[in-house]
């Protein structure tokens, strides 16, 4: 019991410790809407027009603005067997020009030169926060000046190219894939680069030849790109190469999101109990989706740094997709890990698959020995979790020189509920199939029903949080085999009789470890 | 010295039903030459034979709403320190309409007509104490705008700087009169404080002003005639020396010029109260501290005829020789 | 039995009123601490009478770090000035004389004190508590940063209505 306990302690005391870990950059609360353009990379091959098609309909969601930008694909001559060189790509947009287009969009400059801030200021307004707004109408250029924050936003526009290789199309088999390269640039937009676009500013009292005069100037600028980041992904799918296209780009925003740090949501807690936070739909927070606590610390020199206090993930999203009027509704969270949080902390996202892996092995169930996936569906406020599962159980048993195996793999669904923030007690549900096989299999025409039962379970599963994201837990269960076909029968029941094999109704517990990632 | 101390009473006494306290000053406020010419308020004409800019006030006034704006906008927050500002408008208006009576006296100096700059003419009229000479300029960066704006507070009479406040507003697309607003609440206390320093220098040391003698062609006596004081031979400018030295706060002044025909004291601090009779304080303006000095010339032993001529409140001409 | 009890309730009586005192000499000492280091600057040109900053405070909790926030931006308005940014002029102190706080002392501690009169010439605009990099966790308790509305026209209105400092007109 004593030593139970020293181990438990010092568990705790390794939980505490990753909680303080540094965090390298200074988290701040001052995330800003940031833009994409997406840009095609045609191979002047037969898939340019489906590739271009199917990326077409490809959405960054509420949380990014887009820049409709002329250039929308490129075009590199190579083979789509493997990715292009990014630097082909570097200086296939310089060519282009895209970072003039990109300041030109958000300019609105029409054919004649003239530029407006107008959609600038609708941005800006749309991304104020309500900390904005209440000093705004305090300050004497207040309100009138609001959608000023849109200059802010300009700064994060990107360009999104997506180079798409390796495409297997099999319609016989129904097996599509493709490989995607994704490579990211911002604008460079720094002070210097806004006063020469002023330079280039025309008014209407500008007079023709002055109005000439800033147009051949706005043509010699050029506004340079910076590569930001690569990611990789692949996607598959059994039904069309559109899906498996669309996997992949899933796969790759999923990546860029924690690839480019100022992608990554920052806000900051407004309340405790429950956690509140003033982000929702407009940042494109989803239920679920997991966020880093962090908290700020200064040292005796002044110097700044921001301390991990523990994870939240969102659970009731509040639509602010809106202009904020100074009351926005916040979302709300639910820790689960870490120390304690206080109002005033600041969330950043950080995006996991919400998933799980479980090792598992037990007595008096069909399998001794168990792995699972599971996958958070949803989470409340509370903290009351769906899971969805998916398991598969191995076994086996010998008699003589008779030796069968079974493998269960079944799918179900669990609904965690938390007393406490360690604990997770989760009854579920699952329904799957008994699939018994021997070495004799091979000989005998194979059909899955002959060799297999469904199987049913209950059970209800106790976890404990060691340390964010390991649990460890213990799982009671019961199973019914039903509807067995008749090898499945033939060779249990040798079993059952014998005292082996898998009866029609088990008890059984066992003991695991669950991994989130 | 006993007899001044009488006569300083006795003048005291006079003024001190006409003033409960010290004057207020004027205080009235300019567009500045440079924003005149940038926006082409400005008319020639000739003096001197030379062409030279002068601004146009009353085209400014009439044409430009920002500068009215903000006039307004610094006599708004000016009246709330009850300090009134004198406007600049009707100030106008008085000119068209007065005579140009005081131009007598200057030619007599010269002996010819003096075009009077816009400047002088609104001294001359108006009698400010303190200008506000104000300075904006709106720039363009884009679509944005900026306000950039100079507001010299300076003494009317000394020319000297009160306050001086220059900076830049809000880089914003807002309408250039909410930038125009921002500009004067964001000097206006420093600007305050400016004033503030200048009345509470003037309250410790007293009022800077400018006393000037001079004499008619016709008067029958020059600034070195000599006099007897207690006995001894005493040139006459030496005698009014002696009164600046005893009347002025702390003996401050600076006697700058000094010839038969003009004396100049400059820098003169003179006292904002005197008692009266009845030991009661009173407040006096230059014309009531240079009573006594008039009192005393027109007096034995000097019986000189003496004409004063008030430059507005800082300033005063005593002409010997005529009355 | 009941002699001890008898001591212990006169030691008590004794001790009340002194650690009240204590106390109260404890917070004044504290307030004259605390106004010898804090960090304020400006954030725009406010609206007309008033002043818009961002000030710093110190406490071992957050909610006393925003209350001398909070003193501190008085403070600030009365004594030290307020300076100016790129697109605001400094503000000048309403009182020119440094020693003005020493000179009125107990007017000021009474001022001063948690629930005093300072309270009515702020008007704090964070939204919610000090978030982010505006609330930071430093040796022995919290720093916050505070966006306060600062009334300054009736701030000094009122140090002239007490007649501590002299309006523009006096003396005419």
């Amino acid at each position: 019991m004593k030593k139970i306990l020293v181990i438990l302690s010092m568990l705790f005391c390794v939980q505490s410790l990753d909680a303080q870990v540094k965090v390298n950059d200074v988290v701040d609360d001052d995330y800003v809407r940031n833009s994409v353009s997406v840009i095609v990379v045609n191979r002047g091959d037969s898939y340019d027009a489906r590739i271009f098609s199917m990326a077409g309909g490809l959405g960054f969601g509420e949380k990014f603005d887009k820049n409709e930008i002329p250039t929308d694909r490129i075009l590199i001559k190579a083979d789509r067997k493997n990715s292009v060189e990014t630097e082909l790509i570097t200086s296939s947009l310089e060519r282009e020009g895209v970072g003039k287009e990109i300041i030109s969009y958000w300019f609105q400059r029409d054919a004649s030169g003239m530029m407006s801030d107008e959609l600038i200021l609708k941005r800006g307004m749309y991304s104020v926060r309500d900390q904005e707004i209440l000093n705004s109408q305090v300050s004497k250029v207040g309100i009138s000046a609001l959608g000023e924050k849109g200059y802010d936003l300009v700064k994060g526009s990107y360009v999104y190219v997506l180079d798409y290789y390796n495409l297997k199309e099999n319609t016989k088999d129904k097996s599509y894939s493709a490989e995607l390269k994704a490579s990211i640039y911002q604008l460079v937009c720094s002070e210097e680069v806004m006063e020469q676009l002023y330079e280039a500013w025309i008014y209407n009292e500008d007079s023709p030849e002055v109005v000439a005069q800033k147009n051949a100037l706005y043509d010699s600028l050029v506004f340079p790109m910076e590569y930001v980041t690569t990611v990789e992904a692949s996607g598959s799918s059994s039904t069309s190469l559109g899906e498996a296209v669309n996997n992949a780009f899933s796969q790759a925003f999923y990546r860029s999101e924690k690839a480019v740090d100022d992608w990554n949501v920052t806000s900051s807690i407004i309340s405790t109990r429950p956690i509140k936070a003033k982000i929702g739909t407009k940042e494109g927070v989803t239920n679920g989706q997991r966020f880093q606590v962090h908290k700020i610390v200064e040292d005796r020199h002044g110097n700044l740094d921001s301390k991990s206090v523990g994870y939240v993930r969102a659970t009731e999203v509040a639509n602010n997709s809106n202009v904020a009027t100074g009351d926005t509704e916040p979302s709300c969270f639910y820790q689960i890990s870490g120390l304690k949080i206080e109002e005033g902390m600041i969330l950043k996202q950080k995006n996991d698959l919400k998933m799980g892996v479980t090792v598992a092995g037990g007595f008096g169930g069909y399998s001794p020995f168990e792995i699972g996936l599971e996958f958070l569906s949803h989470i409340n406020t509370k903290g009351t979790s769906r899971y969805v599962m998916l398991d598969v159980g191995i076994g086996g048993d010998s008699y003589n020189d008779l030796s069968v195996s079974y493998i269960v793999p079944a799918i179900g669904m669990g609904i965690a509920v938390r007393p406490i923030r360690p604990v997770e007690i989760m009854p579920f549900i699952q329904i799957g199939m008994d699939i018994l096989s021997t070495v004799s299999i091979a000989n005998i025409d194979y059909k899955l029903t002959d060799w297999s039962s469904y199987v049913g379970r209950v059970g209800a599963r106790a976890s404990w949080q060691v340390v964010y994201p390991i649990q460890i837990f213990a799982q009671a269960e019961a199973a019914v085999n039903f509807g067995a076909g008749s090898y499945y029968a033939f060779y249990n029941d040798i079993m059952l009789a014998v005292g082996k094999g898998h009866e029609q109704a088990v008890a059984g517990f066992s003991f695991g470890v669950k991994v989130n990632f | 010295m006993r007899r001044i101390f009488a006569v300083v009473l006795a003048a005291v006494i006079g003024c001190s039903t006409l003033f409960g306290q010290a004057k207020k000053p004027v205080i009235m406020v300019v567009p500045s030459d440079a924003w005149c010419v940038r926006n082409g308020y400005v008319q020639e004409f000739e003096s001197y034979g030379q062409k030279e800019m002068v601004p146009d006030y009353n085209a400014a006034l009439k044409n430009n709403a920002e500068i009215r704006l903000l006039i307004s906008y610094m006599g708004d927050f000016m009246a709330k320190e009850e300090f009134p500002i004198q406007s600049l408008e009707s100030v106008l208006k008085n000119i068209q309409n007065e005579s140009r009576d005081v131009s007598m006296i200057t030619s007599n100096e010269s002996g010819a007509m003096i075009m009077e700059s816009p400047v002088d003419e609104l001294r001359r009229v108006a009698k400010p104490d303190i200008i506000l000479d104000i300075d904006y300029q709106v720039k363009k960066k884009g679509p944005k705008k900026q306000v950039s704006f100079n507001l010299t507070a300076y003494d009317a009479y000394t020319s000297k700087i009160i306050s001086g406040n220059t900076g830049v507003g809000s880089s914003a697309n807002a309408p250039v009169e909410v930038l125009l607003e921002e500009a004067v609440l964001s000097f206006k206390d420093n600007f305050i404080r400016g004033l503030q320093n200048h009345f509470d220098d003037m309250f410790a040391n007293g009022r800077e002003v400018v006393v000037t003698l001079r004499r008619f062609d016709t008067a029958d006596v020059t600034f070195e005639e000599e006099f007897d004081y207690q006995g001894e031979s005493v040139e006459l400018a030496d005698l009014i020396d002696l009164w600046f030295s005893e009347n002025t706060v702390q003996g401050r002044y600076s006697f700058n010029e000094r010839t038969a025909d003009v004396l100049k004291f400059e820098q003169v601090r003179i006292p904002l109260y005197g008692k009266n009779i009845a030991g009661k304080e009173v407040a006096i303006d230059t014309r009531g501290f240079v009573k006594p000095l008039v009192k005393m010339l027109k007096d034995e032993p000097y019986y000189i005829p003496v004409t004063v001529y008030q430059k507005g409140l800082g300033e005063v001409w005593l002409i010997i020789g005529e009355e | 039995m009941k002699k001890s009890l008898l001591h212990i309730v006169i030691a008590l009586l004794v001790a009340l009123p002194v650690s009240l005192f204590g106390q109260s000499k404890r917070e004044i000492k504290s307030l004259m601490e605390s106004f010898e280091n804090y960090e304020v600057t400006t954030v725009k040109v406010a609206v007309d009478g008033t002043k818009f900053v961002k000030v710093w405070g110190y406490g071992k909790k957050v909610d006393d770090a925003i209350v001398q926030a909070k003193k501190n931006a008085v403070h600030a308005s009365l004594f030290r000035g307020l300076p100016g940014m790129e697109s605001a002029m400094a503000t000048p102190p309403i009182f020119k004389d440094p020693n003005a706080f020493d000179n009125n002392k107990d007017y000021f501690i009474d001022f001063f004190l948690t629930g005093g009169e300072y309270i009515k010439y702020i008007n704090v605009t964070t939204d919610g508590v000090p978030s982010g990099q505006d609330r930071r966790q430093v040796r022995g308790g919290y720093k916050v940063a505070l966006y306060v509305q600062v009334m300054f026209d009736n701030l000094r209105d009122k140090m002239e209505a007490d007649g501590l400092v002299n309006k523009l007109s006096t003396g005419f």
